[in-house]
């Protein structure tokens, strides 16, 4: 009686299921996935540039994937309103890997063998992004990191000629910002951080930045990553004069959940919080319990009045939102929504290419060793592409800097404590984009 | 139809995976080559869960392992296609050996537990081993198209033809061994253990051989994938990459050997397809679209598509049997076991 249980693998309609298998497989797979277009005006009459982007939509990524569509939109509409480059109309192919790296790795090879991209854009998440960089020196296509990709391997270890990060990350801005506060504050200072790769490296910047200011993280508390429960790991943190403050470099809504367990645990008031800062991470209104906090950032998320550029680019921005998808504009904050540092990655990425393509009379893809030299020394001070400072491309690893602030909050307000030029932000390694 | 039409149709059918892609051009051949490379281990699951009942969802761990050995090794300077192959498959054997006395120890939801938790555990190695691993950051493979047996994963159909090979291949070996005497006893078992043994079968000893068996072929996608990608990440370990394998498997059909192929081939290209065409509802409509054809087509699709064959057949025979057509159409849809009809 067991052959009744076995008899149905092995009856002979297998041949029919093969025939529908392997006739669907080839189907399924030749309906090429049309990608989601976005353009500008009809002002560019040249055959288009495409450029391929990959923006995260993942629920762990909203915001970031959120404010790269808006951003990414925004910069593309501005160069073809405004004739595109050297007559060529740039449109925009977005796909959304969902948080997977390897649908990362695939969309982007789509991008390019598909959906003719003449370059690529995006991922948020690091190993995305480091994916990404690996294969685009096999398909030789330029590739800017935008929002996100915060890994300093990037620029620090996997660099190559093809890739370029155009915002400060790691110890860049780690640095300099620890020298501030050993010297505000005092030495002793306690940290969290994800437990990954990512923390890792943030940890490891913080400690080289304490130790360049003549301070120390005298307390470590990793949080495992993922973990929801912040408590056990909040708890920790010494009140009784034993540090002079706490670095929390959580990041999206493990920061958001670090910062409410902060509060609740009322350690806000007696210490000085540093490294939670954007608007952008809390849906454009900062909850009254990170008044005091301390953070850097090459954008503030409201616009400085005195600086005409900033207060333009805001004003786009909003333009821009109104016409986007309606989860977008909620995940942002609706009518609270701010670009901050997050959109500002994504708006200077794309604003960093058009420079770099203008410089290189670029036209496509056969242009690519061109623009690369274009991008490899990219220099722009303060103005429309730039809105929040000066910008610089270092030639060797092809990490960007920016202006730079440390900046502290005040109810919905952000104080500037102090401005970093970029020539005062050294790079991250020693890597050589060859 | 006699057997000689069948063979053909399947041989016309084969040729056609290895022609028309390439024929086609653009991305196709890419396209269906990642396909088939997340399909072997969805091939595993179908082999170890559908077909031998042991619910295993850490085939992703054997998939990553040996995905991570290639990146490893090539970083260490080895370079050699064979040994990057050997290296991918003893270190997927490896964790597939781990498995197989999990088989032998515990049953049932003890023996899923066991198989959560070490493909929870395995998730975390390439942080706790971030210095060879590339923690977080993932690592990438050296060697470039030496390393494939100088066939480029991006340019070419070369490597292409080289996927569908190995893919024939194991269908076809894990087809004959189903259809063999030993593939039936392990069907067997996996329906009823107890009686198996009862008979003098190693019930063991042949749970152990299918954990070995479906590794190797999960071992072999995770060596493809590496060879293809040129780099690997933690997630490949993980439990998300595990139950991903078992939704492409059930979603095609986890008791054949062709659909947990086709359930990769229609979820993937579904997520790339809503990734690509709308901005923020992917994994809403990728879930919505999961629970449609789970409670649809509870058997997969190829179960589904079998179940239809079956009826018409039913249809057609009325009149030629004494059992009622209703009575029929329950037996297959199992609805006699359910209302206390034998099945043994």
């Amino acid at each position: 009686m067991i052959q009744t249980g076995v008899a149905p693998f092995v009856r002979p309609t297998w041949w029919r299921t093969a025939v529908l298998a392997v006739a669907g497989l080839l189907a399924v797979a030749a309906c090429g996935g049309a990608a989601t277009q976005s353009g500008g005006s009809q002002e560019a009459t040249g055959p288009a540039i495409t450029i391929g982007v990959l923006d995260d939509q993942a629920p762990s990524t909203a915001v970031e994937g959120a404010e790269m569509r808006v951003n990414t939109d925004l910069a593309v509409n501005q160069i073809n309103s405004s004739g595109g480059i050297h007559g060529h109309k740039v449109n925009v192919v977005f796909a959304d890997p969902q948080g997977d790296p390897s649908k990362a790795v695939t969309l982007a090879q789509q991008l390019v063998q598909q959906n003719n991209a003449d370059i690529l854009v995006g991922g948020v998440l690091s190993s995305e992004c480091l994916g990404v960089e690996n294969l685009v020196a096999r398909l030789q296509v330029v590739y800017v990191s935008s929002t996100g990709c915060a890994a300093e391997a990037f620029t620090a270890m996997q660099c190559n000629q093809y890739s370029f990060r155009i915002t400060p990350q790691g110890r860049q801005v780690n640095v300099p910002l620890s020298q501030y506060i050993v010297n505000t504050y005092g030495k002793k200072w306690a940290i969290i951080y994800p437990d990954y790769a990512f923390g890792q490296s943030q940890l490891a910047a913080y400690k080289v930045g304490m130790q360049a200011a003549g301070g120390e993280l005298s307390q470590i508390i990793p949080i495992p990553y993922p973990e929801t429960n912040m408590a056990p790991y909040i708890s920790k943190i010494q009140t009784d004069g034993s540090v002079n403050g706490v670095i929390n470099s959580e990041v999206s809504a493990d920061l958001v959940r670090s910062s409410e367990a902060i509060a609740q645990f009322n350690i806000s008031p007696k210490l000085p919080i540093v490294g939670v800062f954007g608007k952008e991470r809390f849906g454009g209104v900062y909850p009254p319990s990170l008044t005091g906090d301390i953070g850097q950032s090459p954008e503030l998320s409201d616009a400085a009045k005195e600086n005409s550029f900033d207060v333009a680019y805001h004003t786009a921005f909003k333009q821009q939102l109104g016409k986007e998808d309606p989860t977008i504009i909620n995940t942002l904050g609706n009518d609270k929504s701010v670009p901050g540092d997050l959109g500002y990655e994504a708006y200077t990425a794309i604003t960093a290419l058009k420079e770099g393509m203008l410089n290189a009379n670029f036209s496509g893809k056969a242009d690519t060793s061109k623009l690369i030299s274009a991008m490899s020394k990219l220099k722009a001070k303060q103005g429309t592409d730039f809105p929040g400072g000066d910008f610089q491309m270092n030639a060797s690893d092809h990490q960007g800097v920016t202006t730079t602030y440390i900046a502290k909050i005040s109810g919905q307000q952000e104080q500037v404590l102090t401005t970093l030029a970029p020539d005062k932000l050294s790079a991250i390694g020693t890597c050589q984009a060859k | 139809m006699s057997t000689t039409i069948r063979w053909a149709g399947v041989v016309v059918l084969v040729a056609a995976l290895f022609v028309v892609p390439p024929l086609y051009g653009q991305f196709l051949p890419q396209r269906i080559s990642d396909y088939l490379i997340f399909g072997l281990p969805a091939l595993a699951v179908a082999l170890i869960a559908g077909h031998a009942r042991l619910l295993n969802i850490g085939v992703g761990a054997t998939f990553g392992v040996s995905a991570y050995a290639v990146a490893i090794l090539s970083q260490h300077s080895v370079l050699n296609p064979w040994l990057l192959m050997l290296g991918a498959f003893a270190a997927g054997l490896l964790v597939s050996g781990l498995f197989a006395v999990y088989a032998v120890v515990a049953t049932g939801l003890e023996y899923l537990l066991l198989t959560l938790l070490t493909t929870s555990a395995f998730f975390t190695l390439p942080l706790l081993f971030a210095g060879i691993t590339g923690g977080e950051n993932g690592l990438p493979v050296k060697g470039a198209v030496d390393i494939s047996f100088g066939l480029d994963p991006l340019v070419g159909n070369g490597f292409y033809w080289l996927l569908c090979a190995i893919t024939v291949f194991w269908c076809v070996l894990s087809w004959y061994l189903l259809a063999s005497r030993s593939g039936r006893v392990m069907v067997a078992i996996g329906r009823n253990p107890v009686r198996a043994a009862a008979m003098g079968y190693s019930v063991r000893a042949y749970q152990v051989a299918v954990t070995l068996y479906s590794g190797a072929i999960a071992a072999c996608g995770g060596w493809l994938y590496a060879l293809a990608h040129a780099f690997v990440f933690q997630d490949l370990l993980g439990l998300a990459n595990s139950v991903n394998f078992v939704l492409y498997s059930l979603v095609g059909g986890v008791d054949t050997i062709i659909g947990p192929l086709l359930g990769t081939a229609g979820l993937r290209y579904l997520g790339e397809y809503l990734g690509t065409t709308q901005s923020t509802q992917t994994q809403l409509y990728l879930g919505v679209a999961l629970l449609v054809v789970v409670y649809l087509l509870p058997t997969g699709v190829v179960g589904g598509f079998r179940q239809l064959l079956r009826l018409r057949y039913l249809v057609r025979s009325r009149g030629q049997t004494d059992e009622p057509l209703s009575a029929a159409l329950a037996r297959e849809a199992g609805l006699d076991t359910l209302l206390g009809g034998a099945d043994e």
